[in-house]
């Protein structure tokens, strides 16, 4: 990867990414996508069951999950990195979650069945081997803890009622519908909000084993297809049924116990109507929300500023209509797959060369000049000062011991890269494969 | 029109020197000394070897020669019909030093450079750390043509017993994958089968009573004085539109017969004997599908990690035999 801070700082800081610059075709009919949390790697979950692992430096695919036994046989519905990029969990319409090692891309390390569909999955930050499903037609989420050999489901039911203030008589008959979307507070990592297909937002404390339902709020009267938060925690967005994306904002009080939501904007397609497939925030704060939109006539991503709610770029290129949106901060990119090909669409920035970059006070020109030089250009009298200063520029003492922690995009990179080893014997393999092939 | 060599004089029709009447011959327009010569084909003139820049010892090696100019279509057959006439030649003998035309049906111009040739061959034969003779005898110790072609086709030989004694069982990786493969054969794939078994058997009961649950109950609609015809024509309807519960049980386990949960089944209850009783059950839609193919996906990776596990065993024997053979060859410079 190139030097970002050697690159022009126009084009490096851009906060979205603007071309269309990778198709992957692939065998498969993709239908879900997902980067590595560093963006070395995506994934791609297929309708046959499949997931392949694409190297994002090569644009090449490296792995496939269960190439050996256990893959899915239904397709894939949701795939979750672990934050080091090692490990990943995939739900499938076959009624399974399963855990992956890259390191034995083969097989799949653990594996849960469900009575049923499987919609998400999702890490959460409680401890290291939880997350969190939801399952078709239930009315609770489910974790699952894969530490041991044998993955332990637990409900997210709330160990005891959540009092309402309004105290009425028939709170306990209301239908909160059944939980379909799941998202875990980035910042406060014991908080877990889940989305229910009757607008109902709820959230849970989880603390050690005790559940407690810390705050109940009704979106709107539809079915929540997708809930997402910024990496801040203080944004959210709620894509449902009716056709809106709401965007909230989110106040988390000091003892986790109140949760407070405050609608900022709705998004709607106000000419056609449209729905939205999927939706995805930017970095950080989240300035920007991205959309995709369903049918057939709209090929292209949404892109609004948070802040003001104004439509401010359309990412085109595309021929067919995007489900699934990742968007990776560290390499800048977003991912989408189309619904007819399936084929999987990167848009990233475009950084011009510049030559120039390796010598800062060189100067690049379009065209060539006649230089003049100017008057005191080489004159000797300024040399004493010149050598001074260089002096001085010198006495800055340059700390070569510390890692950088954040990038030139505000990226922390104190973080651990897995990186998937290459796998020679299916090289091996694969050379006598064709040998006895020939032979024969 | 072709181009002439650059070390050619442009064409030169005379044939006598002027002041002393001589014939004169080849591009060089000389007359002849006793120098080697060849006729041109195409114009009847003499060339000298030397002029055309040809070495004499090609001497015999000319089948039908054609004269620079004759090549390029200045004279000879060339001009008139416009198809330029080239010099042919004969194969020459392979041995490298003889310039003599090779015989009829063979590479080498007699017997005796056929037989030093081949000799020659075998002397650049190298076995490190063996007499590359007793190798090339041994190779061809069996007279059969189609025996000799086979060897190297097999892979690396085997090393005899008496030269590494327990090559393949002394090998930890190669246990491990024979012990591998023998897992799959005796323990997974018998399993999975089994698994597969039990499905179909909890199907056919599933079967079994949606029959008997659907069929009785169409004919308790019919009643008992309802005609054969009748029937026959309410079947035809269900035919169209079957009805049947989903009969999804966790376990897939049959606790009773057919006949006589069809017996306690009640329309009103979702669930019995904890199977699932849903007429309609978009939960559990397709539950044996995903099963049925889950289970031969499994059975079909088994197969495929056999097949593997067969060629990665082969592979790592040959890189054993290829270690024993670098070894003894080692030893024997040595």
């Amino acid at each position: 990867m190139a030097n970002l801070l050697l690159q022009d700082p126009f084009s490096v800081l851009k906060e979205y990414p603007e071309r269309l610059t990778h198709t992957f075709e692939t065998p498969f009919h993709t239908c879900c996508v997902q980067f590595s949390y560093a963006g070395d790697y995506l994934a791609m979950g297929c309708s046959n069951g499949a997931v392949m692992i694409y190297d994002m430096d090569t644009t090449k695919p490296i792995a496939m999950l269960g190439g050996t036994s256990g893959a899915h046989v239904r397709s894939i519905q949701s795939i979750a990195w672990s934050r080091n990029g090692r490990y990943l969990i995939t739900s499938s319409r076959d009624w399974c979650v399963k855990l992956w090692d890259m390191m034995t891309p083969g097989e799949p390390l653990r594996q849960v069945k469900f009575g049923s569909s499987p919609w998400t999955c999702q890490w959460t930050s409680i401890s290291e081997w939880k997350c969190v499903v939801t399952v078709y037609e239930e009315a609770h989420a489910s974790i699952v803890d894969f530490a041991g050999e044998v993955p332990c489901v637990r409900q997210l039911l709330a160990s005891s009622q959540l009092k309402e203030p309004e105290g009425e008589e028939k709170q306990n008959e209301v239908d909160y519908g059944y939980s379909l979307v799941v998202c875990s507070h980035p910042k406060h990592t014991n908080l877990i909000i889940t989305g229910t297909s009757k607008g109902w937002l709820k959230a849970y404390l989880i603390d050690g084993e005790n559940i407690e339902l810390v705050c109940l709020y009704r979106f709107a009267p539809t079915n929540a297809k997708h809930m997402i938060m910024s990496q801040s925690g203080d944004r959210m967005a709620i894509n449902s049924s009716d056709r809106t994306i709401r965007q909230y904002l989110v106040t988390v009080s000091d003892d986790l116990k109140k949760i407070s939501f405050t609608l900022e904007h709705k998004y709607q397609d106000v000419i056609n109507k449209l729905q939205w497939n999927s939706i995805f925030f930017s970095s950080n704060s989240a300035e920007y929300l991205v959309a995709s939109t369903h049918g057939s006539s709209a090929h292209d991503l949404y892109l609004w500023e948070t802040s003001t709610g104004t439509l401010v770029r359309v990412l085109e290129g595309t021929d067919e209509e995007l489900l699934d949106i990742d968007w990776n901060f560290y390499s800048m990119c977003i991912a989408s797959n189309g619904l007819e090909t399936g084929n999987v669409y990167i848009w990233s920035l475009v950084i011009p060369p510049k030559w120039s970059a390796l010598a800062p006070d060189f100067e690049e020109v379009e065209e060539n000049i006649e230089y003049r030089e100017k008057e005191d250009e080489f004159d000797q009298v300024g040399q004493l000062e010149q050598q001074q200063e260089m002096d001085q520029a010198e006495e800055v003492r340059i700390d070569l011991r510390c890692r950088e922690r954040y990038d030139v995009r505000g990226n922390e990179i104190a973080i651990d890269r897995f990186v998937v080893p290459i796998d020679y014997e299916s090289i091996l393999v694969l050379k006598n494969w064709h040998k006895t092939a020939d032979r024969g | 029109m072709g181009v002439l060599p650059e070390w050619c004089p442009p064409y030169n029709s005379r044939k006598k020197d002027p002041a002393t009447g001589e014939e004169v011959f080849c591009i060089c327009k000389k007359p002849d000394s006793g120098e080697l010569m060849v006729g041109c084909d195409g114009c009847d003139d003499w060339f000298h070897f030397s002029c055309l820049k040809v070495p004499q010892k090609f001497n015999e090696l000319v089948f039908s020669f054609f004269c620079p100019y004759c090549q390029c279509g200045i004279t000879g057959p060339g001009a008139s019909s416009g198809n330029l006439p080239k010099t042919l030649w004969r194969r020459k003998c392979r041995v490298p030093d003889c310039y003599k035309p090779c015989a009829e049906n063979s590479k080498y111009c007699s017997e005796t450079h056929a037989l030093s040739y081949m000799r020659s061959l075998v002397d650049r034969v190298e076995g490190r750390g063996y007499d590359a003779q007793d190798v090339l005898r041994q190779m061809l110790q069996n007279s059969d043509l189609t025996k000799f072609q086979q060897i190297g086709c097999e892979g690396v030989p085997t090393p005899p017993d008496e030269l590494a004694p327990g090559l393949f069982e002394g090998d930890s990786r190669l246990r491990d994958l024979g012990s591998q493969a023998d897992k799959i054969r005796t323990e997974t794939r018998p399993e999975i089968e089994q698994q597969l078994k039990k499905l179909e058997r909890y199907m056919a009961w599933v079967k079994t009573v949606n029959h008997l649950l659907f069929a009785s109950a169409s004919e308790d609609q019919d009643g008992p004085s309802s005609s054969k015809s009748s029937r026959a024509l309410k079947r035809k309807k269900k035919s169209t539109k079957p009805k049947s519960v989903c009969g999804y049980h966790p376990r897939l386990e049959i606790a009773c017969s057919p006949e006589e949960f069809a017996s306690q089944y009640d329309e009103t209850e979702t669930e019995l004997n904890s199977v699932c009783c849903k007429l309609r059950c978009p939960r559990h839609s397709d539950w044996s599908g995903i099963q049925e193919t889950s289970l031969r996906f499994q059975l079909e990776t088994l197969e495929s990690s056999l097949e593997r596990l067969a060629l990665l065993q082969k592979i790592r024997q040959d890189q054993l035999k290829m270690q024993v053979y670098k070894e003894l060859s080692k030893s024997k410079q040595a």
